[in-house]
C-alpha cells in the first residue's frame, strides 16, 4: 500500500501541519486578493461600456468573484466570502442574458476593498453586519424588482 | 490510532486560479505529500495524467475551456483515458443539490465544498484511502460505486426508504428553484460509503 510504511502521521498531526502551511500564505493573501480585485475592476469597467460583449464578460466576472468567495474564509476574512457571495447571487439568480447594472457590481467591489483595507475579520461587530445586510438588501430588491434599484 | 504516510502518493491539483492551486498544494505539503503536480484546466490535467503516475486528482468544478464536469466524464469514459479509475475529488463553491448530484453522477469520487480547510481536505483524502469505492462499468455509468448505505442519522433528501411521492415532491421543488444549498454534512451523507 502506498500509504503504509515509513513514519506515518496521525490525522491530528496532519491537519495541524496542513493548517501551519496554510498560515504561511496568510501574508500573501491580501496581495492575491488585490490582484483579483484589480482584475474584477477591469472586467466591470469593460462590462459597463455600451459596446462590450456583456455575456462573455459576465462569465469572466462570475469565475473571478467565485474564486474570491472561495478563499476569504480560508484566510480568516469571512466577510470577503460574505460580500462575494452577495455578488455571486446577482450573477447566479438572474438569467445569463439579463442586463445587470454595473453600479451594483462596483458597489460590491468597493465593499470588498473596504473589508480588505479595514481587515474586517468577523469581529468588527455592527459595521460588518451593516455592510453585509445593506448589500443583501440591495440584491434582494434588485432580484425582486430590478427597476427599483437606485444607486 | 491510524497513521498515514503520503510521501509516495502523487497528487494532481487542477484549478484555473493559481492562488487556489498554491493553497491546496501548501496544505498537501503540510500532510507530507512530496509529489504534487498542477494543471490550469481539464485539458492540461489530461496531459499531466498521461505523463505522471497520479494517485489522486483534486479538481475545481468551474474552469474553462474544459470544466470539472467534462474532465471527470472524459477521464471515466473516453477510450483513450490515461486512467479511468483515478480517484477524483471535486472542489467547488457551488453546493446546490443539483450540482452535487451532478458531480456524483458525472463519476467524481468525492466532493469538497469551498472554502477549503486542512481538516476537510484531509477527511476527503483519508476517505479515498480508507474506503476505496469499487468501480462500476455499466452501459450508462462508468465510475466509482455511487450507492450509499442507509444512514440512521441522515434525515435529508434521497434518504433510502423514502416513499416515491415525497421524493418526487422534493425533486420537482429542486427542479423549480434548483437552489437548495447543501451543508458539508449533507455532502458527506450523499457521498457516504
Amino acid at each position: 500500500m502506498k500509504t503504509s510504511g515509513g513514519r506515518g502521521i496521525t490525522p491530528e498531526e496532519a491537519i495541524k501541519k496542513g493548517e501551519q502551511m496554510l498560515s504561511l500564505l496568510e501574508n500573501e493573501y491580501p496581495v492575491w486578493l488585490e490582484e483579483d480585485l484589480r482584475s474584477l475592476e477591469e472586467l466591470i469597467t469593460l462590462y459597463s461600456k455600451k459596446e462590450s460583449n456583456k455575456a462573455d464578460i459576465r462569465k469572466k466576472i462570475n469565475i473571478r468573484i467565485h474564486d474570491v468567495r472561495s478563499q476569504g474564509t480560508t484566510f480568516k476574512l469571512p466577510l470577503i466570502t460574505g460580500v462575494a457571495h452577495s455578488f455571486c447571487r446577482l450573477l447566479e439568480e438572474t438569467q445569463e442574458d439579463a442586463l445587470l447594472p454595473a453600479e451594483l457590481f462596483f458597489l460590491h467591489l468597493n465593499s470588498l476593498r473596504l473589508v480588505l483595507e479595514k481587515k474586517f475579520d468577523g469581529n468588527a461587530g455592527d459595521a460588518e453586519k451593516t455592510l453585509l445586510k445593506s448589500l443583501d438588501k440591495m440584491v434582494d430588491t434588485f432580484l425582486q424588482k430590478p427597476e427599483k434599484i437606485r444607486i | 490510532m491510524a497513521t498515514y504516510n503520503f510521501e509516495k502518493l502523487y497528487f494532481l491539483v487542477v484549478d484555473d486560479n493559481r492562488h487556489m492551486r498554491m493553497l491546496i498544494s501548501n496544505i498537501l505539503r503540510g500532510f507530507g505529500v512530496r509529489y504534487i503536480f498542477e494543471a490550469e484546466d481539464g485539458s492540461d490535467a489530461i496531459r499531466e495524467l498521461r505523463s505522471n503516475p497520479i494517485d489522486i486528482v483534486i479538481c475545481d468544478w468551474v474552469m474553462e475551456p474544459l470544466d470539472g464536469f467534462d474532465f471527470v466524464k472524459l477521464i471515466r469514459s473516453a477510450p483513450d483515458s490515461p486512467n479511468p479509475f483515478v480517484p477524483i475529488i471535486i472542489l467547488s463553491g457551488y453546493t446546490e443539490h443539483f450540482r452535487i448530484t451532478g458531480a456524483r453522477d458525472a463519476a467524481a469520487t468525492e466532493f469538497l465544498a469551498k472554502p477549503v480547510s486542512a481538516k476537510t481536505l484531509f477527511s476527503r483524502i483519508a476517505s479515498i484511502i480508507d474506503h476505496p469505492r469499487p468501480f462500476v462499468n455499466a452501459k450508462h455509468y462508468k465510475g466509482p460505486d455511487r450507492r450509499r448505505h442507509a444512514s440512521s442519522t441522515y434525515k435529508g433528501l434521497e434518504r433510502r426508504g423514502m416513499d416515491n411521492s415525497s421524493l418526487n415532491q422534493v425533486s420537482s421543488d429542486d427542479a423549480v428553484n434548483g437552489s437548495r444549498q447543501m451543508s458539508q454534512d449533507d455532502l458527506d451523507a450523499l457521498f457516504a460509503k
